[in-house]
């Protein structure tokens, strides 16, 4: 929780809620030998976490990247803030993760979002589908006093100034289109939405859905082994739908697809204003890790099939299998998640693998 | 803005911590005026969205008026004129606005400040198949100013947590319209660094939007103002720097390298002028080819395309400008909507728009 303890004078009471908050049993932060976190932090944020956690983090630069896996009830919205600057200054090297049976409420939710933004490129945030992600709004404690004018003027102002130190940092890290580009570590509907929330109720990212629209990587749940045409219009349909909200879905079969050599390329018409665009999907199988997709939207070509710039927009046949035969991140996802294939409104739950 | 000058607002604000009751909502009319059809005056309080939704209706059904441009391809358009109001109410009108697509417009001698110019910004028009942009028209002579959301003794609760969570309450419902981003993400009700800034006013101050940078960076498109006599290389070149500036977030050059920063007029060619201008922004990487056109009804036109570096170059074929003018020109220009970029981008960022009025 993001809380301020209580105090006798309201007036410093407040002016301290925003500034620094006291140790109550701080966060832990221990370096993981195995698995797949690097750092484990548990335990509920305080002031002079990020002190201790900038040493772990340190530690970890020698490798491409940095696990930091979250198992907390949330804590100091300023040191939260203070964990996110590091963060979102470490060139996107931190990625953050949810592991199974973890839960990550209010500050520590903040602090997920900002794993592995970095600008230009996708998030690095992993949800486990048995994990818990929960966002509410700041808030205080503070001590009944007098309702006096100054003071719920003061009230007002420091619930302003709490959320202008959040879009602040979010602004720092995002193009003007921070929508569409998906350069934000905070989208602008998110924080939106959970700012709604009371302190004792959540926004939870319990839905492919959300987990979509917010830039959410899931994982741990269970893997298709074939693709058919109908899943792939529903991923194409759903990355476009979480990207700029236009998304649309075609009558296509359910068989699986059969692959050729484990490549396939399967292109599907009828995307974005008035259909001009088609999802070029690609398809891979690979021997050891598994189904792996790509997707670009790329203009439909003329009539006359006469247009070399709809050519340039699709990527070489084999791009996405070299790509997956040179992962060594389990967790890496190259190209678009199987998940995308799933309805907007399935619970993640219902993902979990056995 | 003089002190004195900020009385009515300050008051407003002040009434609007201490009271709960209205004093007097607004007053809401058809008019037949240059840039709108309907007319709001006065402060915003409960009701007024309903006298909005009465008037757009009655404006839509009597067809007034009779000037196509003014109902910007369907649109209606309401010119506003208040200190402030009621924010939850303010936030109904901006709903009423996005579903209804309704344009707003400060005329001259008209004010619209705190929750109005949040309302102000929520102006827009029908595009392009289904798709809005923003509309909202500033009048050199008239006044937009903004100050953060304040409560008041009837939403903002008893104490400082209620009061906290009040801010914080407003705060959801304005950040939930700038999250609309409109077609292609840049234009949006509420921009970023706006918010930010507003945000970051100490209690009891306003920020006026009152520079062209300012309504560029913003998307507030300036009405009313002395157009330029004449064109030149430097007008040019601050087109394509602005518009750099303002569409793509790049910051201008130190100096015009490569570019020579001439105050003499360009000459035109059959009305026509284009001019290609390298070493653009701040890291003298970008390109722009801007077109000038000189119509027939005495104004000056301009178009600027960026090319922006590592992209294919791109440039309008060149009678596409005077093409634009001669379907969509003069009364368009005249309601904010001009074919190409609005002529008002060949002025210095830091040009006063008080300073524009003829």
């Amino acid at each position: 929780m993001m809380t301020v303890r209580q105090s006798g004078m309201a007036l410093l009471m407040l002016a301290v809620a925003m500034t620094a908050s006291w140790p109550c049993g701080a966060a832990e932060i221990q370096p993981q030998a195995e698995g797949i976190c690097t750092i484990l932090l548990t335990g509920e944020i305080e002031a002079g976490d990020l002190e201790k956690l900038k040493p772990a983090l340190q530690s970890g630069r020698g490798t491409t990247r940095i696990n930091l896996c979250l198992d907390s009830p949330g804590g100091s919205y300023g040191e939260a803030l203070k964990i996110i600057e590091y963060l979102l200054s470490s060139g996107g090297t931190v990625r953050t993760i949810i592991d199974a049976g973890a839960e990550c409420f209010s500050a520590c939710a903040l602090v997920f979002m900002a794993g592995g933004v970095d600008t230009g490129a996708r998030p690095d945030r992993k949800l486990h589908v048995n994990g818990v992600l929960g966002f509410h709004a700041p808030f205080i404690r503070a001590a009944q006093g007098a309702a006096t004018p100054e003071l719920i003027g003061l009230g007002h102002r420091a619930g302003l100034r709490a959320i202008r130190r959040l879009l602040d940092l979010n602004a720092s890290r995002t193009a003007w289109s921070s929508n569409l580009q998906g350069k934000s570590f905070l989208p602008d509907d998110l924080v939106a939405a959970f700012l709604l929330k009371r302190p004792d109720e959540f926004l939870l990212v319990d839905t492919v859905g959300r987990a979509g629209s917010w830039q959410i990587d899931l994982f741990g749940y269970r893997k298709l082994k074939t693709v058919s045409p109908k899943q792939l219009d529903k991923v194409c349909s759903n990355d476009m739908e979480w990207a700029i909200g236009n998304g649309g879905e075609n009558d296509l079969p359910s068989k699986p697809l059969k692959l050729n050599n484990g490549k396939a390329r399967y292109v599907i018409p009828g995307f974005g204003d008035e259909g001009a665009w088609e999802c070029v999907v690609d398809i891979y199988q690979s021997p050891s890790k598994g189904l792996f997709l790509s997707l670009v939207f790329a203009s439909t070509p003329l009539d006359d099939g006469g247009d070399e710039e709809t050519a340039d927009e699709r990527p070489d046949e084999n791009h996405l299998k070299e790509v997956v035969d040179s992962l060594d991140d389990p967790l890496a996802v190259p190209g678009v998640p199987l998940w995308y294939a799933f309805d907007g409104d399935t619970p993640i739950k219902k993902l979990t693998s056995n | 803005m003089a002190w004195h000058a900020r009385l009515p607002a300050l008051l407003a604000l002040a009434i609007q911590f201490f009271t709960t009751s209205s004093i007097g909502a607004a007053e809401v009319e058809l008019v037949d005026r240059p840039y709108c059809n309907i007319r709001l005056d006065g402060p915003i309080e409960p009701g007024d969205v309903r006298k909005i939704e009465s008037a757009v209706d009655q404006s839509l059904s009597e067809n007034l008026p009779a000037r196509t441009n003014d109902r910007i391809n369907g649109s209606t358009s309401i010119c506003l004129n208040s200190q402030g109001g009621n924010f939850d109410e303010a936030v109904r009108i901006i709903d009423y606005f996005g579903s209804s697509v309704v344009g707003t417009t400060i005329d001259a001698g008209d004010s619209c400040t705190a929750v109005c110019a949040f309302v102000f910004m929520a102006g827009r028009y029908m595009f392009y198949h289904g798709i809005t942009h923003p509309i909202r028209r500033l009048h050199v002579a008239g006044t937009l100013s903004f100050h953060p959301p304040v409560g008041n003794a009837h939403t903002a609760g008893t104490d400082l947590e209620s009061a906290y969570t009040e801010s914080v309450r407003k705060m959801a419902a304005l950040l939930r319209h700038a999250s609309q981003a409109e077609f292609f993400g840049r234009r949006s009700v509420l921009p970023r660094t706006l918010l930010l800034d507003v945000l970051g006013l100490e209690a009891g101050a306003f920020l006026d939007v009152e520079t062209v940078g300012q309504a560029g960076e913003w998307d507030i498109a300036i009405i009313g103002f002395r157009e330029p006599a004449t064109i030149t290389q430097a007008m040019l070149r601050r087109a394509c720097s602005n518009k750099a500036m303002w569409n793509n977030q790049i910051p201008p050059e130190t100096e015009a390298a490569g570019n020579p920063d001439t105050e003499a007029p360009v000459e035109f060619s059959n009305g026509r002028h284009r001019a290609r201008l390298e070493k653009l922004g701040a890291a003298q990487n970008v390109s722009c080819v801007v077109d000038a056109f000189y119509a027939s009804d005495s104004r000056y036109y301009v178009d600027a395309s960026i090319n922006l570096p590592g992209e294919k170059p791109y440039e309008f074929d060149p009678g596409c400008l005077e093409e634009q003018v001669r379907d969509n020109g003069g009364e368009q220009t005249r309601v904010g909507l001009s074919p190409g970029d609005p002529i008002w981008h060949v002025f210095e960022p830091t040009q006063k728009l008080a300073d524009l009025v003829p």
